[in-house]
C-alpha cells in the first residue's frame, strides 16, 4: 500500500454488493482483507492516492465525503456514465478546478476533482 | 499529417501536424481554432491575424476564411466545428431562462461572434489540451468527444463575456450601438498588436488600423483594457518571450529579437521588473 495515501473509512449496507459496484461500476482495484480480528472488510484502491476501508458496522472515523483526484475530470464523468454510475450533476467550474459529484448505493458522496493551477505559466 | 473526426451530431474536429498549408473556403459550421506550436496566418474578410499559441480565433459561419502555414518547424493546429443543431442548443440553453426552456419553444436563433483572437487560458486551455492529448492517443468515444466540445463553447461563452460583453460595459458611450463599433475598432487595434508584436510597430499604425485617431485609440482602449496600447503590447512581448524561453532553446539575444525588442538589456530589465526573476533564471526553473 502507497503509504502516503489517503485513507478512508467508509460503511456500506453490504460488503458483496459494494464490492460487485466499486469493481464493475467504478472500476477500482478491490482486495478483501479484515479490518478488526473478526470483522471483514473490503479495501478499495481508488485512485493511487487514495485507499478506501468498506466496512459494514459503523465506526467512529467513518465518512461519507471523498475526494478522488483526476488528471482529466471529463474522461473519468463519461467512463463512469458509460457504466451506469448516476452523477448528481453535470461537471462543473471551481476556484481548484473542474469537479463533478456522484453517490454510491449506500448514500456515499464521492466528489471527482481535477485540481488546476490557473496561475501557471 | 491531417486528421479529420466527423461526428453523428455533424460536429467536427481537424488536428494537423504540418509544415506548409494553405486553405481558402467559406467556412462552413462555427469554428474556433487553435494553434499549439509555431503560428497560423489568417485572413477573415480582408482582415489578416496571427494565431500563436496564447490565442485562439473563432469563425462564424458562412464567413470567407483563409489560412496559411509556413514553417521551418512543423506547426501543430487544432480547428473544432460545431455542428448547426448543436450549436442552436447550446445557445438557447445558455442565454434563455429557465422557465422559457420549460416553455420548449423552439431553437431558432444561431449566434454571431466577433470574429477575433481570444486568449488561449484557463480552462479553455486545460479542457483543449485535453482533447488534443485524447485524440493523439486515438480516442474514438462520441461522447466523450461531445463533452469536451460541450466544455469548450461553455469556457468560450465565459471568454466571450469577459472579453466582449464586460469590455462594451466599460466604455463610456452612451448609445449601445457606438459602443459596439468601437469596441469592434478596438477588437482591430488589438488583433494588429498580437500579429505584429515582433515588429517596430507605432500608435499611428495601431490608429490607423483600428480606424480611429490616435488620442481616441488610447482613451478608449484604456477604457475597455485598462492598460495602453503600449503596455498592452510590452506584456504580449514578454508573455511570448516566456513561452520561448520555455519551449525553444533559442539564446536569450534570438528571443530579444523575435519578441520586437531591440535592446537585450532593457528586455532583461523589464522581464526582472515584470515577473521578478530574470529570463535565465526563468528558463533554469522550468528546466528543471
Amino acid at each position: 500500500m502507497n503509504q502516503s495515501a489517503k485513507l478512508f473509512y467508509v460503511q456500506v449496507k453490504q460488503l458483496n454488493d459494494a464490492d460487485a459496484f466499486y469493481t464493475n461500476c467504478l472500476g477500482m482495484l478491490t482486495e478483501k482483507t479484515m479490518i478488526a480480528d473478526q470483522e471483514k472488510g473490503i479495501l478499495v484502491k481508488a485512485d493511487g492516492e487514495t485507499n478506501i476501508f468498506l466496512s459494514e458496522r459503523k465506526h467512529h472515523n467513518q465518512t461519507n465525503k471523498i475526494v478522488l483526484n483526476s488528471d482529466d475530470c471529463l474522461e473519468d464523468y463519461c467512463r463512469l456514465r458509460s457504466r451506469g454510475v448516476i452523477f448528481k450533476k453535470t461537471p462543473s467550474y471551481l476556484s481548484e478546478g473542474l469537479s463533478v459529484e456522484f453517490s454510491d448505493p449506500y448514500g456515499n458522496n464521492f466528489i471527482i476533482l481535477e485540481q488546476r493551477n490557473y496561475n501557471e505559466d | 499529417m491531417r486528421y479529420v473526426k466527423e461526428l453523428s451530431n455533424r460536429n467536427k474536429i481537424i488536428s494537423e501536424h504540418t509544415c506548409e498549408a494553405l486553405y481558402e473556403q467559406q467556412n462552413d459550421a462555427y469554428t474556433i481554432k487553435f494553434v499549439f506550436n509555431g503560428a497560423e496566418d489568417c485572413e477573415i474578410n480582408k482582415r489578416r491575424f496571427c494565431i500563436y499559441p496564447d490565442t485562439f480565433a473563432v469563425v462564424n459561419a458562412g464567413t470567407n476564411f483563409c489560412s496559411k502555414i509556413d514553417s521551418i518547424n512543423p506547426v501543430n493546429t487544432l480547428a473544432v466545428s460545431f455542428g448547426e443543431n448543436f450549436i442552436k442548443d447550446f445557445h438557447h440553453t445558455f442565454s434563455s431562462s429557465n422557465e422559457s426552456l420549460l416553455d420548449g419553444k423552439e431553437v431558432k436563433e444561431a449566434p454571431a461572434f466577433i470574429e477575433s483572437l481570444y486568449p488561449f487560458t484557463g480552462d479553455m486551455r486545460f479542457n483543449v489540451l485535453h482533447l488534443k492529448k485524447q485524440l493523439d492517443k486515438g480516442l474514438k468515444d462520441e461522447m466523450l468527444i461531445n463533452e469536451y466540445m460541450y466544455h469548450c463553447l461553455l469556457n468560450y461563452y465565459k471568454i466571450y463575456d469577459r472579453e466582449v460583453v464586460q469590455k462594451l460595459d466599460r466604455l463610456s458611450f452612451i448609445k449601445t450601438k457606438t459602443r459596439e463599433e468601437v469596441l469592434k475598432r478596438l477588437t482591430l487595434a488589438k488583433e494588429y498588436i498580437c500579429s505584429n508584436y515582433d515588429q517596430n510597430i507605432t500608435l499611428e499604425d495601431i490608429a490607423e488600423q483600428a480606424c480611429l485617431s490616435v488620442n481616441h485609440l488610447l482613451r478608449t482602449f484604456k477604457e475597455a483594457y485598462e492598460t495602453s496600447p503600449y503596455q498592452f503590447l510590452m506584456q504580449l512581448r514578454l508573455n511570448r518571450a516566456k513561452g520561448l524561453l520555455q519551449t525553444t532553446s533559442y539564446s536569450l539575444n534570438e528571443i530579444v529579437g523575435l519578441v520586437g525588442f531591440e535592446c537585450p538589456s532593457s528586455f532583461i530589465r523589464l522581464f526582472k521588473n515584470t515577473f521578478n526573476i530574470t529570463p535565465l533564471k526563468y528558463r533554469k526553473s522550468k528546466l528543471n
